[in-house]
């Protein structure tokens, strides 16, 4: 019986354990990636890529193994108070993507970026997260714990720069990472 | 007069022999045997140096291209340069040519650079390139993309090693039997965002026919 009851226990445990595949992050720039791949084979029009602007992420409870683990939503450039256009993504615990959902709305030309699409460098952005994370204890929380990703233009120094600013669901921090025009990484700092 | 001319012919085979001895010592180290001399061939020098060490770069892009003996004949000197003496090529990320390879062109020189080899069995055909993983592996991946594509190289998170890499990434990079969608093809193809390999890369593009291949193993279910 103690036997029977142990093995269950340790299947259930294996079943949570095995049922996350993948963090929050990793996840986030998958999305990432099927959005490209939808407008390159025209199933979406190119606005969710060129004027893309932002992305939200929630972890979802699975009824099975089969059902969406993920919930990422990609929404577009909209400086009003409408909801912007915006496409939402399920994925599983493994991040392949099970379906998409367009969603209407208003979307406006983003800022003008360098060869890089929005799309791409929120992808170089959430790479700094997915490379760092397990060895940067701040850092962790956006990889498990990442709630939304918004893709600014920073010109501070007098030159283009992208930030993208990252939240988390663990606590009220922010992650701020910053690239260059072609995407690659200059610096990044977590404030309050 | 008769010792005479014995003594000229002794210092003609001695200033052979210097000759040898002289064009070994260019080549640093290099040790070649009589059996490869005998065996070299273009056929085997492409093979084991050009595919897996200089093709990516030097193939039909314009440039030196090594895939044939003819395109190879005009950059005889260049190579034996490069390769060779100097040994700056190939050029980082590709690894500097193996012992074996460096003994494989060394030989190649001494015995003339030679389309075929001395020995009278028939040249190795060049292999064809067939809608099977290994094949696409041997001919494509490893000259043009493995050496990114690994899980310690630059493209990591992409790796094409094995035929799981390609059909159980969650990127889909091989759909089964759906070859227009699978991000391999994707890539590949004129005009492709995010294009493989990356035209500032010098690789060689992967050719139409080369894709219609891969096309080709990938409808059939991409299983071997």
């Amino acid at each position: 019986m103690k036997k029977t009851f142990l093995i269950t226990l340790m299947t259930l445990f294996l079943n949570v354990a095995m049922a996350e595949d993948i963090n929050m992050a990793r996840a986030a720039e998958l999305a990432c990636h099927r959005i490209e791949r939808l407008v390159t084979l025209r199933k979406i029009d190119e606005s969710y890529l060129n004027n893309f602007s932002h992305l939200k992420i929630e972890l979802l409870t699975q009824e099975n193994p089969e059902s969406p683990r993920f919930k990422v939503t990609g929404e577009q450039y909209n400086s009003t108070a409408e909801s912007a256009k915006s496409i939402i993504l399920n994925l599983n615990n493994e991040g392949k993507t099970l379906g998409h959902i367009l969603s209407d709305g208003a979307s406006e030309v983003g800022p003008v970026w360098g060869t890089k699409d929005p799309v791409t460098l929120m992808e170089n952005s959430l790479h700094f997260v997915i490379e760092n994370g397990p060895s940067n204890n701040e850092v962790s929380h956006f990889l498990v714990d990442l709630s939304s990703v918004s893709l600014l233009q920073d010109q501070t120094t007098g030159q283009k720069l992208v930030k993208a600013k990252m939240t988390n669901s663990f606590d009220n921090k922010i992650l701020l990472v910053w690239l260059n025009i072609e995407g690659e990484f200059i610096r990044y700092e977590i404030t309050q | 007069m008769r010792l005479r001319s014995s003594f000229l012919f002794l210092l003609v085979l001695a200033a052979c022999s210097y000759r040898t001895e002289h064009r070994l010592e260019d080549l640093g180290d290099i040790f070649v045997s009589q059996e490869l001399l005998t065996k070299i061939s273009y056929g085997e020098v492409r093979d084991v140096v050009f595919k897996p060490s200089c093709i990516a770069c030097h193939g039909d892009s314009g440039n030196v291209n090594l895939e044939t003996f003819e395109s190879t004949r005009p950059h005889l000197e260049e190579i034996r340069a490069t390769s060779l003496n100097s040994r700056t090529m190939p050029k980082a990320p590709f690894a500097n040519l193996n012992k074996t390879q460096l003994q494989y062109l060394a030989a190649w020189y001494q015995a003339g650079t030679p389309e075929f080899a001395k020995d009278p069995n028939p040249p190795r055909p060049p292999e064809v390139l067939k809608p099977t993983f290994a094949s696409i592996k041997a001919n494509i991946f490893v000259p043009k993309c493995i050496k990114c594509h690994n899980p310690d190289g630059n493209a990591d998170r992409v790796p094409l090693e094995t035929i799981e890499d390609l059909v159980k990434s969650p990127l889909e990079v091989v759909i089964p039997q759906n070859a227009d969608e699978s991000g391999l093809i994707l890539v590949l193809l004129e005009g492709a965002r995010g294009k493989m390999p990356p035209e500032n890369s010098g690789i060689s593009p992967v050719s139409a026919s080369e894709i219609e291949i891969i096309k080709t193993w990938i409808n059939n279910g991409a299983k071997d």
